[in-house]
């Protein structure tokens, strides 16, 4: 921040590199940067999601059959 | 009395043919149903990351007589080149030769050599048991004990519905295994993200032969 300064002659802004700013930079795209990339690293597949749930939703489903009384116990063969 | 001796001949075929018929006590072969009927999880849950890997890709057979359950083997082939955790690139480590290798062992296997049941499969609720067998990943084969549920039920349409063709064998249940004693070692990328102890859930369900 205290390196982008008015010049108080001309009245224009300026930009001033200093050691505070690069660190600014560093500090807040530093960060930033590793974020993005992890995100972007470690992206979820919709659609496997999708399968993975579907999957699950099966299991629940045989789940909820075999814990239901059974009216023929005998092998059916 | 050529009509009594045909009676007394058909009677015995009959009777004969019904000793030889699989439904006294011969045992049961069952088919793993690998197109959405079995499910295995691994989940691994380190301090920084909690991740689920999940395949559906499962074969082998159970066979069991369920009047003498004590006999039961199986077979289990999990295909680890499905396993499935939502974000392709750490499906892709995960099969990696720091991990799984699953180029050099695609498949995980279970043997069962020996189950202690408590109860008849039939029942309301199926039995508990627990299985004893080799389980081989990486290529290294070590011996288990594994908890499970075992579940018969013959067919019906509510199995039908589901679309199943047959009587069903459905067994599930959760054990823990550690990756350090099949040879793998947490990879250092990884770090922190994975633990050493891998909880698996598994759900088979198998189809009557």
């Amino acid at each position: 921040v205290a390196a982008v300064l008015r010049d108080p002659q001309t009245g224009r802004w300026r930009w001033k590199p200093t050691l505070l700013t690069a660190g600014l930079i560093a500090v807040v795209l530093g960060p930033l940067s590793a974020y993005v990339g992890y995100r972007v690293l470690l992206r979820k597949n919709p659609e496997v999601i999708r399968e993975i749930e579907q999957s699950a939703q099966r299991q629940q489903e045989l789940d909820d059959l075999f814990a239901e009384p059974v009216t023929d116990a005998v092998p059916n063969r | 009395m050529v009509t009594f001796a045909r009676f007394v001949v058909s009677s015995l075929l009959v009777a004969i043919a019904a000793l030889w018929s699989p439904a006294w006590g011969s045992p049961m072969t069952f088919a793993i149903n690998s197109t959405g009927g079995s499910r295995v999880t691994f989940e691994s849950d380190a301090p920084v990351e909690n991740i689920v890997g999940v395949t559906t890709s499962v074969s082998g057979s159970f066979t069991t007589d369920f009047d003498e359950p004590k006999k039961s083997r199986a077979n289990v082939v999990v295909d680890l080149t499905t396993v499935k955790t939502g974000i392709d690139k750490r499906d892709a480590h995960m099969r990696s030769p720091d991990f799984l290798d699953t180029k050099k062992h695609p498949n995980a296997t279970f043997n069962l050599t020996k189950i202690d049941i408590k109860g008849d499969p039939r029942a309301n609720g199926g039995a508990k048991a627990v299985g004893t067998g080799s389980l081989t990943i990486k290529g290294v084969q070590r011996e288990i004990q594994v908890p499970v549920k075992v579940a018969f039920r013959a067919l019906d349409d509510q199995l039908k519905k589901l679309g199943f063709n047959g009587d069903v064998l459905r067994v599930t249940g959760d054990f823990d295994i550690q990756l350090s004693d099949y040879g793998i070692k947490v990879p250092g990328m990884l770090g922190q993200k994975v633990s050493n102890t891998i909880k698996l859930a598994v759900a088979l369900t198998a189809v009557a032969k």
